[in-house]
């Protein structure tokens, strides 16, 4: 499925602006991105509920961007649980079947086959709202797979679960997906189930594509400031000056920073790759500073700290951190390889 | 995953089904027609009589004429002295009763309201029948205690619009008041407030919403009645009984297409005003609403109970006095108890008009709801400039009383010219009226429940590859009947109990109850115009059991038809 310059507005406001795209056959993609980044509206336009101002939307050569979405047979699961209370679970799943006049038989295997491979056979008479609300999130992915979809859309399907049912059902979904080989794009402002579950992540922002690849592309190589922020959380550190070739924090020469010897004025570090040495010995990469708080957190120790003049947090493993006490002079240590450097227009 | 394999073509569904969108125009072009024929051109017409004169022409001379008459002015000041009087204490009273219903402790509630919404199940002019068989020239009371006072005129409507107007307040307080959040009781005793502090500063302004849009209501309610005017008015005329004398007693179409005007704009601005503070009013229910619980107060609570108990005694008096009037002889020479006026009525016809009644009763609960729920859809599914003007003609007729445009629809279908001449006088005529009379009532029913049906469902109807009316027929309709059924039961009861928008339609072959009411009383035949008034009252209480019954037959609880 390829998106051509697809543009979207709604009054004055520009929900999706000339977004291009492409999706492989069997692929599950991710649109990912802050609350009213336009990742929903282009969903739907893909959908065919929405109509898009300008662009194509291509399938196997064909352009659906005007095509009504009754006449797409594209699958599509809500976020909002939206089986129809008035049918049993059997009833909302052959619903797609009946719109596509399938054979009764063929209905009823179908049916039978998808409720199975749900574990939902049991309740097959009941109704949506005697379900728990994962339940039925299974069934509405049921009831869209159904009519052998040739895409499935998924608007932020288990954004309104609970965390646990979440989990779960991210690798059913994912399963599911892959089982049947189906196209799949799926919207999400959890950064961390997109992490988790995709082949590739669209990240978005203000109507527009800031960076696309896998999990890894985006986490250790963000194109921009926008991505490296809103994918895990980050530091950035004020070099000294812009543009002075080695690039000196508080004075001493940074390794890894502007490699390249690119002009800029920042670098960014994880809070996971900054280390805290007990030695105050001086060395490459390693700066004095002074611990302001620290917060225990379970699996890890969050650290926040001031380095060079500026506020710095880190993310250690080990259980000594929490000793850490505030005041506490340290020395800390970038890795070269985990300072990254972003061009970046903004 | 063998049927996989059975991918469906999107090309043959292409071709096998009617376009969406056309169907919808073409819904939204029927509904269209109808209410131009039904609603805006009858309206047009009175404009128009109104503004050319007995020699033919556009002038303003009709005006001039009426605003130089005394009597005729006159007429408009009774009007609004009359209509304001009964706004004041009808909201008093209805206050009184919706707070003492949220507020208090007191027992029975479920029966005082059914007893305060009783006067919705008859006609208006019951009211001004009970107070005349009370204190009339031949009331009980006047006749037992010799008062030699006259209910006819002024009091006499105020008393028996009161009544009428009643529960239309009761309805739409109850539920602003019900809207009382625990919380912010419990904060304003936290804060050291009295019970008086209490009411002042938080039950009063909380309910200010319902308390305009009720006033405006009762005022439209009962600027716009006949039923009460024409029996207990006396000599005290005001616009609605003038349009009527005007038209069927002068044959002066002319000046009463004037009456029609002068009466219109007052009550297009009560219904305007109604509708523009109910949009303004906030959501009433948040998700984190705590309902109000009533701690029994044994002082507070004995004089709510005194309160209320007086209200529904006055309305069970008046109604029930209507009933014993129905059982005797004949009011008031011969005060023997019998079944006479129900088993040998002196009747032209007999009881052929109720008949006609329940069977035009019958057509508009089906057409009324036809009509309504199409409309809503397509306002509802259409967005635009088209669809806000279907929704402005459609809550339209709301703001215009039933005389109104019943003197319009003569215009318009009392003429040889118009190819729907062959409706004037016949039942249905009589119920398409209705039917638009009660128009705005029905749709913004019907739209409000499309609003509650998730658009979600639309659209997951749509990914699916059903079509519109798939989607209408197999999930829409059946989330929605128990409303539609609801508002059905509201067309059946207006029908029943109308006499404004009829009053100038029916023919010898078309007459219904409420006409013949008129009609007896206008007789003198006081204790027939009683036993067919009961029986209207009969009917639509039947009705209704026989429903509720028939729904519990096929499993349905919880589903109540009124209100």
């Amino acid at each position: 499925m390829t998106l051509q310059n697809v543009t979207k507005r709604f009054d004055k406001t520009v929900a999706v602006d000339r977004i291009s795209l492409e999706v492989e056959e069997g692929e599950l993609v991710f649109f990912l991105g802050p609350s009213g980044c336009g990742k929903t509206t282009l969903l739907r336009v893909i959908a065919g509920l929405e109509i898009p101002d300008t662009g194509k939307i291509l399938l196997q050569g064909n352009d659906l961007a005007f095509r009504p979405a009754r006449l797409r047979n594209f699958g599509m699961v809500f976020q909002s649980y939206s089986l129809f209370p008035n049918m049993t679970l059997a009833q909302n799943v052959s619903y797609g079947l009946e719109c596509h006049r399938w054979t009764n038989d063929a209905k009823q295997k179908r049916v039978k086959e998808l409720l199975g491979m749900m574990h939902l056979e049991d309740h097959k008479d009941k109704y949506p709202s005697q379900l728990s609300g994962g339940q039925q999130q299974r069934v509405a992915l049921a009831r869209a797979l159904a009519p052998n979809p040739l895409v499935l859309l998924l608007d932020e399907p288990l954004s309104a679960l609970d965390a646990k049912v979440r989990a779960e059902l991210r690798g059913e979904v994912r399963d599911l997906q892959k089982g049947f080989g189906i196209t799949t794009v799926m919207v999400t402002h959890d950064q961390e189930e997109a992490m988790e579950m995709a082949d590739r992540i669209v990240v978005m922002n203000q109507g527009g594509i800031e960076q696309v690849g896998t999990s890894t592309d985006l986490y250790y190589r963000p194109a921009n400031i926008f991505v490296a922020h809103f994918l895990g959380k980050m530091n950035r550190l004020r070099l000294d000056r812009p543009g002075l070739n080695p690039p000196t924090l508080a004075g001493r020469r940074l390794c890894g920073a502007g490699d390249e010897g690119r002009q800029t004025a920042s670098v960014y570090v994880r809070p996971e790759a900054v280390e805290i040495l007990k030695d105050s010995r001086p060395g490459t990469n390693r700066f004095a500073g002074r611990v302001i708080k620290t917060s225990f957190l379970g699996n890890l120790t969050r650290v926040e700290m001031e380095v060079a003049g500026q506020p710095l947090a880190a993310e250690l493993r080990y259980t000594g951190a929490s000793s850490l006490q505030a005041g506490e002079e340290v020395t800390v240590y970038f890795p070269p390889e985990a300072i990254l450097t972003i061009v970046d227009s903004q | 995953m063998t049927s996989m394999m059975k991918a469906s073509n999107p090309a043959t569904l292409l071709i096998s089904r009617i376009d969406d969108r056309k169907l919808l125009l073409v819904f939204g072009i029927l509904i269209s027609v109808l209410l131009v024929l039904f609603v805006a051109y009858p309206l047009w017409s009175i404009f128009r009589m109104s503004f050319i004169s007995p020699q033919g022409g556009w002038s303003l001379s009709n005006y001039v004429l009426f605003f130089s008459e005394p009597r005729l002015v006159g007429i408009v000041f009774n009007t609004f002295a009359m209509t304001i009087t009964t706004t004041i204490i009808t909201m008093i009273l209805a206050y009184l009763f919706s707070y003492a219903m949220v507020h208090s402790a007191i027992p029975f509630k479920r029966t005082w309201i059914l007893i305060a919404l009783s006067p919705l199940f008859a006609p208006s002019l019951i009211h001004a029948l009970g107070f005349q068989f009370l204190l009339g020239r031949n009331g009980l009371l006047n006749m037992a205690f010799n008062l030699g006072f006259s209910i006819y005129g002024f009091w006499g409507l105020v008393f028996s619009n009161t009544l009428y107007a009643f529960p239309h307040a009761v309805l739409i307080l109850r539920s602003s008041l019900a809207f009382a959040d625990q919380r912010i009781y419990e904060s304003a005793t936290m804060l050291g407030a009295s019970g008086w502090r209490i009411f002042r500063t938080v039950t009063v302004p909380a309910s200010r919403y319902g308390l305009m849009s009720a006033a405006f209501i009762v005022f439209a309610v009962t600027i716009t009645d006949f039923g009460n005017a024409i029996i207990i008015g006396g000599n005290y005329k005001v616009l609605a009984t003038e349009i009527y004398t005007q038209v069927v007693g002068q044959a002066n179409f002319n000046l009463g297409a004037v009456v029609s005007m002068v009466l219109l704009f007052p009550t297009a601005i009560a219904i305007g005003m109604e509708r523009w503070i109910t949009k303004r009013q906030p959501a009433l229910v948040t998700d984190k609403f705590v309902p109000l619980r009533v701690k029994p107060r044994r002082a507070f609570d004995a004089i709510m109970l005194v309160c209320v108990g007086l209200i529904c005694t006055a309305i069970i008096t008046v109604i029930g006095i209507v009933i014993y009037a129905s059982l005797v002889r004949l009011w008031p020479y011969s005060m023997v108890l019998t079944l006479h006026n129900y088993l040998e009525p002196e009747l032209q016809n007999g009881f052929e008009p109720l008949l006609n009644s329940i069977w035009m009763a019958l057509m508009t609960a089906i057409l009324g709801v036809s009509v309504t729920t199409l409309a809503a859809y397509v306002v509802h599914k259409m967005s635009g400039r088209f669809s806000r003007i279907l929704y402005f003609f459609s809550i339209l007729p709301g703001a215009v009383p039933g005389m109104v445009l019943g003197l319009g629809y003569i215009f318009v279908f009392n003429n040889p010219a118009n190819p729907l001449v062959f409706l004037y006088g016949s039942l249905l005529l009589l119920s398409i009226c209705t039917s638009y009379h009660f128009h705005a009532q029905g749709f913004l029913t019907a739209i409000t429940s499309f609003k509650q049906v998730s658009a979600v469902f639309d659209e997951a109807s749509a990914m699916l590859g059903g079509s519109i009316i798939r989607t209408l027929r197999k999930v829409t309709l059946p989330i929605i009947w128990p409303s539609l059924v609801r508002s059905s039961v509201f067309f059946f009861m207006q029908a029943m109990v109308t006499l404004s928008a009829v009053i100038f339609l029916f023919s010898p072959a078309s007459t219904v109850a409420s006409v013949v009411v008129v009609q007896l009383e206008d007789f003198g035949d006081m204790s027939a115009a009683a036993a067919f008034a009961t029986l209207i009252m009969l009917s639509v209480i039947v009705m209704l059991t026989t429903l509720q019954g028939l729904m519990r037959l096929i499993g349905i609880r919880n589903i109540s038809l009124i209100g």
